[in-house]
């Protein structure tokens, strides 16, 4: 029953697996008096890592990516990147699937692979006093995986599953729709299918893991009770084998289409869920810090934004209502969703649209930016209060291609946003034509389309 | 392999107004969590108001006579800071994390609405539009949402836990503002509340503090007792089915009535909290494997325990069986895996396993400053002592395989359980 976690689901479901830059929208430098202290280590093979140590806690975390996932896999056997990551930890070395977990359990460790569109990845966690061990498992998942057929059997009948009930999930229907209306025929518009699932078999794990791991894109963050010649030699241990490689094909940057009318797909449930999306920019872009301002005023801010203010809190409308960037390698959009009961559908939409229209037309005052840029530097702390966090944060910079010191520049950075910057911003990014929106459930009154 | 680490044990105090207050030091980060945890919440509720507790945790950010209405969040946003609330059968919690040198401004924001809240009339209105929007969001939206609601109101026929936090839709829709303010003014009070800050400070530092914010509270005098009303004996097994036209998926679930840590002796919930991880709490356990890996005829299944509750706790199982299976059959083979881990008990491997597993939890969970303070929070605020959490890893090591079996066989006792089916329409089968 927390009073805002419908909020922060609703849009954390709108971020791509292994996208760092979302946290990055909110992440300003640390404030902690003496900053984090990110390290550059070597491992005796050549092997790059950033390094955080901090002895406080008695526990480690690694985190891995590797550039190329699902969106590089073939048509015909579509999802094959993420049974490949989940299958090396379902048995290695002498271990069967089971014999493999139990040994985890055993070690109070976590260690599990992700596939994500652009890239995969690796989290390991463990406590110091088993690191070695730890460090072995996560080996051994990487080079020595089984493959064995029960496992890989058991996940396809779980997939298939999974497809037949995503036909009734608003989430899966409404990202569908957007995705074919923004930018049909991408592969970020593909979807697993019974026949890409079926098509599923050892050798195409075996040529996902061969394509995708090697050394030409490998980053790699630790964090924990670990000094620098310890995890340079955790790291030859881990990663220590696999061979220079080199980086995989890339897909196609997304070309946008034209902003469409309203789409509706009906779904019998009493609420209707709203997504809608514009164009959006890289984090590379100069624009990148003063959207996290814009963002933050019009949509990201929880419950100080002008979206939740008005839906919300003026009207009722919504339980929660919220914006933020989505960037992927190849694409790059500002997305926004809210959940509404069917009758209300129509003006919540209307709200928004004339949030979007009064900031547009009139830009977002001083003190607005005042407020954000307070929130937005002085938060940074609490999301660097914990290992696990740190790693996330630290490890999202790294793949996002920052330089290894950002994490200490970044409130200085947007410090220096001027109203001037985030009205341009809004100028660019926030035009309330420029968004698409999707309703999924039975909205009443939208016959005649509600955007007009 | 992993021993129990020594849990943190952090510092406590007592305003004189009745206040209890935690404090646990980590200063990796100058930030703080500062919680308010009052023991009040939906199983308090006065019969026909069900719902207010969770509708009060809104109105708290609703304004006093210094704060106006929304203030609050925007307030403690201003300063860098987040801030949120929630309710359970339990308790109901509200935090700020922030800055250390901002601490004294939420504590005194904090302290002000315990005891000073006012809203009006259309506030008072619209929220409860946003909390009709987040009934349907969590529960109505979901069949299986809808169908577990039912399934505990059956579970606890006439004990408030059967009534779900949120309310149902036509108690929140026709709850009034002097209900809501009554049950605020007898709850909310220094003497029933536990305030837990951790993070970048110690004791001496919080004492002076939270004499000066908090210890000029008045106490509510004649704090009613939280005694609850009981359910009637189980009658034999319970089943209900629920359809709906979105679920595409047929799949099962059953819920037994349980001992929780608030309600036993000794280490009975920690044996069941053992005996339910080794039965369904993981990919090793005996229901995953025999249903999933081995017959192949669920491509989900497990078993939980919550046993975290004042008043009671609750064991479920449950299995989504693969395409062309039937629910009878894969509820007769989970019928068959309680009923061997029931005769045969656990081996001394999984035994090991389960513990190991638990307590890598608690371990853990040292890493947050906001973990910890959670961890504390709610054991207190759900009856148990600083010594329980303390000793809870050691606890969960010294639990023995009697005490596992016993636990077992007491609470998967199909005489008192619903069993709960989710199907399509009949038409669509």
């Amino acid at each position: 029953m927390m009073r805002g976690i419908a909020f922060a689901a609703a849009l954390s479901a709108l971020m791509p697996i292994s996208q760092p830059a979302f946290a990055q929208a909110r992440a300003e430098q640390t404030a902690r008096q003496d900053g984090v202290d990110v390290e550059r280590i070597v491992s005796p093979s050549g092997i790059e890592a950033w390094l955080v140590s901090d002895s406080t806690v008695p526990m480690i975390v690694v985190r891995a990516y590797w550039r190329g996932g699902s969106a590089i896999e073939p048509d015909a056997k579509s999802g094959v990147t993420g049974v490949m990551t989940d299958m090396l930890t379902e048995g290695a070395g002498s271990m069967d699937a089971n014999a493999f977990k139990e040994r985890l359990e055993e070690l109070n460790m976590g260690l599990g692979f992700s596939a994500g569109w652009d890239g995969v990845g690796m989290s390991l966690t463990t406590l110091t006093e088993n690191r070695d061990a730890a460090f072995e498992m996560a080996r051994l998942a990487l080079f020595e995986p089984r493959f064995d057929a029960a496992p890989l059997d058991r996940i396809k009948r779980q997939m298939l599953v999974g497809i037949r009930t995503r036909d009734t999930n608003p989430s899966y229907i409404a990202n569908l729709a957007l995705d074919n209306a923004l930018y049909p025929g991408h592969t970020y518009a593909r979807r697993t299918s019974r026949e890409s699932v079926v098509a599923i078999d050892r050798a195409s794990l075996i040529e996902r893991r061969g394509a995708l791991f090697n050394r030409a894109t490998l980053q790699i963050t630790i964090v924990g009770d670990i000094d620098a010649a310890t995890a340079g030699r955790a790291v030859d241990t881990m990663f220590g084998a696999l061979p220079q490689g080199a980086a995989p094909p890339e897909p196609a940057d997304v070309t946008l289409s034209a902003p469409t009318p309203l789409i509706v797909r009906e779904l019998p449930q009493p609420q209707s869920l709203v997504l809608f999306a514009a164009p959006g920019i890289q984090d590379e872009d100069a624009d990148w810090i003063p959207l996290a301002v814009a963002n933050y005023i019009v949509g990201g801010g929880g419950f100080s934004s002008r979206l939740m203010d008005q839906v919300r809190e003026q009207r009722g409308l919504v339980y929660g209502i919220g914006t933020g960037p989505s960037v992927r390698d190849h694409s790059a959009l500002i997305r926004g969703s809210a959940q509404t009961e069917n009758g209300d559908v129509r003006e919540a939409i209307e709200v928004t649209r004339a949030e979007f229209a009064r900031i547009y037309n009139e830009g977002a005052t001083q003190a607005e930016v005042n407020d954000a840029i307070t929130y937005l530097t002085g938060s940074f702390a609490l999301d660097l209060d914990s290992n696990v966090k740190i790693s996330s944060v630290v490890h999202g910079y790294q793949t996002a291609g920052r330089p290894i010191d950002y994490i200490n520049r970044r409130n200085d950075l947007i410090r220096a946003v001027t109203l001037a910057d985030v009205n341009r911003v809004i100028r660019r990014l926030y035009n309330p034509d420029a968004f698409t929106f999707v309703v999924v459930g039975q909205p009443e009154g939208l016959e005649a389309p509600a955007a007009q | 392999m992993a021993q129990a680490q020594e849990f943190p044990r952090p510092e406590t105090f007592t305003l004189r107004n009745g206040l209890q207050v935690v404090v646990i030091t980590d200063r990796r980060a100058p930030v703080v969590t500062h919680m308010l945890w009052y023991r009040v919440g939906g199983a308090d509720e006065p019969r026909g108001h069900s719902g207010i507790a969770h509708f009060f945790e809104h109105l708290m950010f609703k304004g006093t006579r210094e704060i106006a209405p929304g203030e609050f969040s925007r307030t403690v946003a201003r300063n860098g800071g987040e801030d949120n609330a929630s309710t359970s059968w339990d308790w109901t919690e509200y935090y700020e994390r922030i800055s250390r040198d901002r601490l004294e401004l939420v504590m005194r924001m904090e302290a002000d609405r315990m005891r000073n809240l006012r809203f009006t009339d259309e506030t008072f209105a619209s929220e409860r539009d946003v909390i009709v929007e987040e009934r349907r969001q969590r529960i109505d939206n979901n069949p299986g949402a809808v169908l577990g609601e039912r399934m505990r109101a059956m579970l606890w026929p006439h004990h408030p836990y059967g009534t779900p936090v949120i309310g149902w839709l036509h108690e929140i829709q026709s709850l009034d503002r002097e209900t809501a303010l009554q049950f605020y003014q007898t709850w909310y009070a220094p003497n029933n509340a536990i305030l837990v800050v951790a993070g970048d400070i110690d004791a001496a530092e919080l004492r002076p503090l939270a004499e000066r914010y908090y210890g000029r509270l008045r106490p509510t005098r004649n704090l009613p007792a939280r005694i609850w009303v009981s359910d009637p004996p189980a009658v034999g097994p319970m089943r209900v089915t629920h359809r709906d036209e979105k679920v595409r998926q047929p799949s099962m679930s059953r819920v037994y009535r349980s001992i929780s840590y608030g309600t036993d002796t000794g280490r009975q919930a920690h044996a069941l909290d053992v005996a339910i991880e080794i039965l369904g709490g993981s990919e090793t356990s005996r229901i995953y494997r025999a249903l999933v890996e081995d017959q192949h005829i669920a491509v989900g299944a497990g078993a939980g325990a919550t046993t975290s509750g004042l008043g009671g706790g609750s064991v479920s199982v449950f299995a989504t069986p693969a395409e062309g299976v039937s629910l009878e059959q894969v509820e007769a083979a989970l019928d068959a895996v309680i009923a061997q881990f029931l005769r045969e008990g656990p081996t001394d491997a999984e035994l090991a396993r389960a513990k190991s597993s638990l307590a890598a939890a608690a371990i853990y969970s040292r890493d947050s400053q906001e973990s910890m303070a959670n961890v504390y929070g709610a054991s207190l605020a759900q009856g148990e002592s600083i010594d329980d959490v303390v000793n809870w890893a050691d606890d969960i090591e010294a639990v023995t395989r009697d005490e596992v079996m016993t636990m077992a066989r007491d609470t998967l006792d199909i005489n008192d359980s619903v069993t709960g089916w989710l199907l399509p329409p009949e038409a669509a089968q």
